[in-house]
């Protein structure tokens, strides 16, 4: 079955992502829990401000997948909605729809990079 | 207004309120700049860092239509200097036609102002900006209400940008603050540009020596020296600022207040609040001097080249557990206590501990502690470890994490720091709640 990652809609006032890093790769067979991608969400919309809004977030599997594309490389940015990755379920086949549905994914927030990265 | 004889000064008069606006009892309506003089030889000048911002909010006590004095507001830069007036009791600001339903009227005599002083320390004498009420780019901030007779309570915040949302609030001039308790009392305000004031760097701010300062400055001017990035402006102001929030200890700074007849010299603070918000995972420790400074990562990208060059050259990354935080708590706590002049009353605002677009299942995805890794483990691990800090130093934490939630802070907290004016107006509230029931001087709430 197809599996596919839109850009969620994490915050309030967000438009966009931008990729900080990939964890998984194309073919990849993936467990429960798997790494996937790392975003960072700006809520100054492209205007500088001091303490700007910065927050950074993990996007796990919630199930067992491979990995069979990526739509988005680190440094793309992203609008909401926007296809991320696809996946061919590694579950049995259950007889859902063939056209596919939302991977099951969670969110994480986490820190940012080291200034030093 | 002539305490312990000085000679008071002041400008025309700026309205924070129109004329034939309703005020309440006690809400400010408009302020000036003020002026000490002394007349007596070999005294030193009270205000020596802060005498040129130092300015003076009145407040009607009893509630009317206020009606602007034809002589109290003169415009332009006669309302900004206090060279051209002297302040006298009988002069006429302006009048209140009292009209009923906004509450009873304060003590003391109907046609005499409720006073309330702020000044500010700026960072370098050029950093003028008189662009109203505590206006200008100030290392420490504070107002100040002292009436003859009454106990004197003075609270210190040193923190991140959520203190100056609760104690200077949406005025920019503490009147929010001030606005919710009766009593003589100060709130001041340490900010965290340039530099986040952590509980490690106060307590090397309390243990520096002179000779400490003096190595600071010159591996500072060592670099500059250097000319290798070329500093820009934006390097010297940034380097400035920074070198002056290391020569200072801000615990035990000194300050001058006074009320209509009394100046009362170098006071110590008795409250002091931290923000657990500003106990940044990650510091940088000084390769060969051995301090630490944090400053925001979003500051840290806009430094100019030289300046950050000196970070990347002189400094080394310091990552700090949750345990590591709490023996930094610790070190501080414990010096501020055997030490009777430093602020006695300890509180923290403590942090959200929530995401509410998280949705966690499973963590096996995280290696090692995950407080290391998930922002929200770690303000739940840090505001745990403010429990046992609270048992163990009968320290006040402000319980910024459960307020927030109960008015909502996906609306009102929506990235965990920046609070709505709901949000910092209920921890306000619960500021000034602790503070009275830790019995520090002059804040009960009315």
């Amino acid at each position: 079955m197809l599996l596919t990652l839109n850009l969620p809609h994490i915050l309030d006032y967000m438009t966009a992502a931008s990729v900080e890093a990939i964890h998984a790769g194309v073919g990849d067979e993936l467990e429960r829990g798997a790494k996937l991608l790392d975003l960072k969400v700006d809520l100054t919309a492209g205007a500088a401000h001091d303490c700007p809004p910065i927050s950074y977030y993990r996007i796990l599997l919630r199930e067992r997948a491979r990995l069979t594309a990526l739509g988005v490389s680190c440094g793309d940015e992203p609008l909401v909605g926007a296809e991320l990755a696809r996946f061919a379920s590694l579950a049995p086949e259950t007889g859902e729809g063939a056209e596919g549905r939302p991977a099951r994914v969670a969110i994480a927030a986490i820190f940012g990079p080291d200034v030093w990265d | 207004m002539a305490p312990s004889g000085l000679i008071a000064r002041r400008s025309g008069f700026q309205w924070l309120r129109g004329d034939g606006d309703l005020c309440r009892p006690g809400e400010v309506v408009g302020f000036c700049y003020l002026g000490l003089l002394h007349n007596a030889p070999g005294i030193e000048a009270p205000f020596a860092e802060e005498w040129i911002d130092l300015q003076v909010a009145v407040a009607p006590r009893v509630g009317g239509r206020l009606r602007h004095g034809a002589a109290a507001s003169q415009g332009g830069f006669l309302d900004q200097l206090d060279q051209f007036q002297y302040w006298t009791p009988e002069f006429a600001l302006g009048a209140i036609e009292p009209e009923p339903g906004l509450g009873p009227p304060l003590p003391g005599a109907a046609d005499e102002v409720e006073l309330l002083v702020a000044t500010g320390r700026r960072r370098a004498d050029v950093a003028e900006a008189r662009a109203g009420f505590l206006s200008g780019w100030h290392d420490r901030s504070r107002a100040w209400r002292l009436r003859d007779g009454e106990p004197f309570g003075a609270l210190l915040g040193v923190g991140v940008c959520e203190q100056a949302g609760v104690l200077r609030g949406e005025s920019n001039g503490f009147l929010e603050f001030f606005s919710l308790f009766r009593g003589s009392g100060q709130a001041a305000l340490v900010p965290d540009n340039p530099l986040v004031p952590t509980s490690r760097a106060l307590s090397e701010q309390l243990a520096r020596t002179e000779a400490d300062r003096e190595a600071i400055a010159a591996d500072m001017n060592d670099w500059f020296a250097r000319g290798e990035p070329r500093p820009t402006p934006a390097d010297w102001i940034f380097m400035g600022a920074t070198l002056n929030a290391l020569w200072r200890s801000v615990l035990t700074e000194p300050f001058d207040v006074f009320s209509r007849t009394e100046l009362r010299r170098a006071k110590q603070s008795d409250a002091l609040i931290l923000s657990a918000n500003g106990e940044a995972e990650r510091l940088f420790r000084h390769k060969t001097l051995g301090y630490h400074v944090a400053v925001h990562a979003w500051r840290l990208a806009r430094t100019g080249l030289s300046a950050r060059a000196w970070l990347d050259a002189r400094f080394e990354p310091v990552r700090r557990s949750i345990d590591d935080v709490a023996a930094d708590y610790r070190r501080l706590f414990e010096t501020v206590r055997a030490d009777p002049a430093l602020p006695q009353a300890l509180l923290v605002f403590n942090s959200m501990s929530t995401d509410g677009e998280e949705d966690l299942q499973r963590y096996d995805f995280v290696e090692g502690p995950l407080s290391r890794t998930l922002r929200t483990s770690r303000s739940k691990e840090a505001n745990l470890m403010l429990g046992d800090l609270a048992r163990e130093f009968g320290l006040g934490v402000i319980d910024l994490d459960a307020i927030a939630a109960d008015v909502g802070a996906q609306r009102n907290l929506p990235d965990g720091v920046h609070g709505s004016g709901l949000l910092q107006s209920e921890l306000r509230v619960e500021l000034l709640r602790m503070l009275g029931a830790m019995g520090v001087a002059g804040f009960a709430t009315a």
